[in-house]
């Protein structure tokens, strides 16, 4: 085998384009496996054997241990972008549609009703649990000045950025284009108080284009079969080749975030345990990814946003591949199979500043069953897990402490179960700038 | 005429899940190891038919908020069901159906 535990640094190479394999014994060809993965906590794909222990005539002393059957599984923990934690998740979940939708940003106009001679007005933008308000804009400002305004609020600071395209109020043509985060992502009209609007006309807000991105839909799939991918591993430094595994799926994906930190993805495939040597594979450059943060990260319980209080939260989605003794052949050791279980399982938990009372800490002591959305990045490059009938409870204990503040943090737990809209107990939506779908065949 | 020629038919729908806004028809579906090559957009939104049922309701039971099952019944039109509803022979009069082909009706 190639490869090996010296000084030198592991690194795990996989396909970008997320491509599946034609089918359980054909591996990825070498030249689609381009790209070094981002890895925090990565273990080189170990072999995991059953076997039977044989022992001599008097019953005492063991004379052999047959390798009854073997699959191989690796592990990896990293902070990515959007597109890559789609990928794995379309692996995870097995089913997606084509992307569609052409990209374009949110566009906002500004117009006058009735007469309006002079003053001020203010703008509000609610977005996703976050609230702002402007300082007063003077009814003649130009675009510029109007976006400049908005720029300084909390809830479009922090990587928002609306930009002032052109006209004017009086011209009813004021129009504004949201960008940076809020790029290619619908958002919301803006709300305006006109009381210090002089002439008795007031100002009127219009989302006249609304913003929309890539999209690709992923879901379970009917099938018990999933896709399978390969990858390599290799160590920078070492004179030998690097080693293609193959005929791996998706066992396990966990999503959590703390507070202040980086999004982190753990990933856990099963698959053959045979593989092949990577001849002549020259290891990609690194690429230092573009990672999520937590601050980019939202949940929506029951349609209310758990925003500046979140704390923490963790979607973990199992397939439950089966690895017993079904999976293997009557006459050989190998895997012969890599389907999923027949129960594949998902739970989720979440952390937030609140208190007995408020409306999620109510919902989770009643057990009631709810829509929850799980947000992962940006607007403008965002992955979201639907999971519309997720059974709330307390978490143990329901209340505790959190930071310096000692302030008091909510624990809910929450199970997703099945939902007839679904067919399943959840789904997931990119909303990223790829155009190509997850999962295809290589060309 | 026979229960094999009954064909179910789809029509696409698409809301998407995060933010409930239409989506356009997708080229294909993929589930597992299998592509499903769907028709035209043109046709998605009136509405069609794959080769076999069990691929159709393949479709409508991964993506059941993309599409709409839509049944013919004998003479009457079309009935629309639930998004997961599997039709009974009732239903979809298939007893009496002459024409069950595609999506004509829909």
């Amino acid at each position: 085998m190639a490869g090996s535990f010296k000084s030198n640094k592991q690194v795990f190479l996989f396909n970008p384009d997320f491509y599946r394999q034609v089918d359980f014994l054909t591996a990825l060809d070498d030249a689609n496996i381009d790209a070094r993965h981002p890895q925090i906590n990565g273990t080189f794909a170990v072999k995991e054997r059953t076997r039977t222990t044989r022992y001599d005539c008097n019953d005492v002393d063991i004379i052999e241990e047959r390798i009854d059957s073997e699959f191989a599984r690796k592990q990896f923990q990293f902070a990515g972008t959007a597109e890559q934690i789609a990928g794995w998740l379309a692996l995870s979940y097995g089913a997606v549609a084509a992307p569609t939708g052409t990209p374009q940003n949110t566009q906002i106009t500004l117009s006058s009703t009735g007469t309006v001679t002079s003053g001020t007005f203010l703008a509000t933008f609610e977005f996703e649990g976050l609230t702002g308000q402007t300082e007063p804009i003077s009814v003649t400002a130009t675009a510029a000045q109007v976006a400049t305004a908005l720029n300084l609020i909390r809830s479009i600071k922090n990587g928002g950025t609306v930009v002032g395209v052109s006209g004017t109020i009086a011209d009813d043509n004021l129009i504004l284009s949201f960008e940076g985060r809020f790029a290619n992502a619908a958002v919301p009209n803006l709300t305006i108080d006109n009381t210090a609007v002089v002439g008795g006309g007031t100002v009127t807000s219009t989302r006249t284009q609304v913003g929309t991105n890539k999209v690709h839909s992923g879901t379970r799939a009917v099938s018990d079969v999933l896709p399978y991918t390969s990858f390599i591993e290799g160590f920078i430094g070492d004179s030998t080749n690097p080693i293609k595994w193959y005929g791996f799926a998706v066992d396990v994906i966990i999503i959590e975030a703390q507070k202040g930190g980086d999004l982190l993805c753990t990933v856990e495939l099963i698959g053959k345990s045979d593989t092949i040597e990577a001849v002549g594979y020259s290891i990609p450059a690194c690429i230092n990814p573009t990672s999520i943060n937590t601050k980019d990260c939202r949940i929506s319980v029951n349609s209310s946003f758990v925003a500046a209080g979140l704390s923490s939260f963790r979607f973990e989605r199992r397939n439950n591949i089966v690895t017993s003794a079904e999976a293997f052949a009557f006459d050989s050791i190998e895997l012969e199979t890599n389907e999923r279980g027949d129960k594949p399982t998902e739970t989720l938990s979440f952390s937030y500043q609140g208190s007995r009372g408020d409306a999620t800490y109510t919902s989770a002591d009643a057990e009631s069953s709810v829509p929850v959305l799980i947000y992962l990045g940006k607007p403008t490059e965002r992955v979201t897990i639907s999971a519309p009938t997720t059974n709330l409870k307390l978490g143990s204990p329901p209340v505790s402490f959190d930071g310096a503040l000692r302030k008091s943090i909510v624990n809910i737990v929450g199970q997703p179960y099945y939902n007839s809209g679904l067919s399943a107990s959840s789904a997931f939506e990119a909303n990223i700038a790829r155009t190509a779908a997850f999962l295809v065949t290589e060309p | 005429m026979s229960e094999a020629t009954t064909k179910i038919v789809l029509q696409h729908v698409g809301k998407s899940l995060a933010t409930g806004r239409d989506l356009e028809p997708p080229e294909f579906v993929i589930d597992g190891n299998t592509t499903i090559q769907l028709p035209s957009a043109e046709e998605q939104k009136t509405g069609f038919s794959l080769e076999t049922n069990e691929e159709t309701l393949r479709v409508a039971r991964l993506f059941p908020t993309m599409f709409k099952q839509v049944v013919k019944k004998d003479g009457s039109g079309v009935n629309i069901f639930p998004l997961t509803h599997i039709p009974t022979t009732d239903e979809t009069g298939k007893e009496e159906q002459e024409d069950t082909n595609s999506s004509e009706g829909v």
